[in-house]
């Protein structure tokens, strides 16, 4: 026995008439879809195949309210969230052949995050890739011709705001080449990482502070 | 049983029941037989002798036994729950169980505020963090000016430190992550849910009646 609510439901997605027929947004607000809706915890960020799935761009980050932001607006880190970016404290090094640091690759920005999206959307897909959107997030995929293979790599790109003029830009390989993968961060990054004039006052005004601290960090 | 004569117990001196680890963690008994499968191969890489010294974890992480930093060293801290300087089979599943995706989120919680808490004064304080994000920028090859990480500390710790006085406690921190779920997503490992089809070949060397399992 179907309920009324799934029937209601269910007859507003299959409307023929595209103008009538129920949004995405209409459905997640729909008082079934909320009562029986699980948001994804952190454990189904992670994908196991190159398959391209809605899943891979979904993350932990889109169902925690913590984040204030608009439809197209980063993710809002404070220290630790960045911290916890580190490739040091990720121990699936324990379970996959290679390195978290051959996976997974940022750089900063001071580009407003449409503005990134954008042209990495743009640089990507002149290289050949193909791009799919959600939530503010990209992922690329670049398909070999040969159809033995599946996708021969697969990147999931995301902005996340450290400060309304400075972001952080993570390019994470889900499946695929390492080399193509590095060709690729190598060519965004150069094209949108930190401007020049951030780097120079750096250079004044911190950069010799971050070296001297760095020194300071303990080796055991 | 009768087939396989077991050599576990002479070569590995941390190394416990099955049944029993199963029992106190979140793992099958196959589960924690295939963990062992992993600990073996990591704890004979450098040295073959049952237990995993800071080199092999760093080889098991980094594929690179010479890798060192703040993180790993916290990370090996942790997991030599006895601090006897090396990690052993029970101390190795019980670490892993708090990263197991049914692991309670209080063992998370804990776990990761200890982390943090690198000198373990109970405490995470300014410095700790401002030391912690400098790793990470030089590990990323990022560049922020010492203004900008002054800022990012600042903004957390108007969040996080709830009486202000420049370091975060225990239920400051539990609070923080309560607000911030987000936090946790490094304390789970969702290999581990998979893990026995990831070493499957405990199969042959189980030591426990199949009806057990």
């Amino acid at each position: 026995m179907v309920s009324p609510g799934t029937k209601n439901l269910i007859k507003r997605i299959l409307d023929p008439n595209p103008c009538t027929r129920i949004s995405m947004d209409g459905i997640k607000n729909h008082d079934w879809f909320k009562q029986a809706y699980t948001p994804l915890g952190p454990d189904e960020e992670e994908e196991e195949d190159c398959a391209c799935t809605e899943d891979e761009l979904s993350s932990v980050h889109d169902t925690t309210p913590e984040a204030e932001r608009g439809p197209d607006s980063p993710y809002l880190i404070n220290a630790f969230q960045l911290i916890g970016m580190s490739s040091c404290l990720d121990l699936s090094g324990f379970f996959e052949n290679e390195v978290v640091s051959e996976r997974k690759i940022m750089f900063t920005s001071n580009h407003c995050p449409k503005e990134l999206l954008e042209r990495i959307e743009r640089t990507v897909t002149e290289m050949g890739f193909r791009v799919q959107k959600k939530n503010g997030k990209l992922k690329v995929t670049l398909e070999l011709k040969d159809q033995k293979a599946p996708a021969s790599l697969s990147v999931a790109a995301q902005v996340y705001e450290i400060s309304p003029a400075f972001y952080v830009v993570e390019l994470r390989k889900t499946c695929g080449d390492a080399t193509v993968y590095r060709q690729l961060c190598a060519k965004l990054s150069n094209e949108l990482g930190v401007s020049e004039s951030q780097v120079q006052s750096g250079i004044q005004t911190g950069d010799t502070k971050i070296q001297q601290a760095a020194v300071v960090v303990p080796h055991d | 049983m009768g087939c396989f004569h077991s050599k576990t117990r002479k070569q590995f001196p941390g190394h416990e029941d099955p049944v029993l680890l199963a029992s106190q963690t979140a793992f099958s008994v196959s589960e924690v037989e295939a963990l062992f499968e992993l600990f073996k191969s990591i704890s004979s890489s450098v040295i073959d002798d049952g237990l995993i010294n800071k080199e092999e974890l760093q080889l098991a992480l980094f594929k690179n036994r010479k890798k060192e930093n703040l993180f790993a060293n916290r990370i090996f801290d942790l997991f030599d729950v006895k601090q006897k300087g090396v990690i052993d089979f029970g101390d190795f599943v019980r670490s892993l169980n708090v990263f197991h995706p049914n692991a309670p989120q209080e063992d998370k919680i804990n776990f990761s505020f200890k982390l943090y808490d690198m000198d373990g004064t109970g405490y995470i304080e300014r410095q700790e963090v401002k030391q912690m994000l400098i790793a990470l920028l030089c590990e990323s090859e990022m560049k922020l000016a010492d203004e900008t990480i002054e800022m990012i500390l600042d903004k957390t710790f108007v969040e996080a430190d709830i009486d202000q006085d420049g370091k975060i406690d225990k239920s400051e921190w539990h609070n923080f992550v309560v607000r911030n779920p987000s936090l946790l997503k490094i304390m789970t490992l969702p290999y581990l849910r998979d893990i026995t089809t990831t070493f499957p070949s405990f199969v042959f060397n189980s030591e426990v009646d199949e009806v057990a399992t």
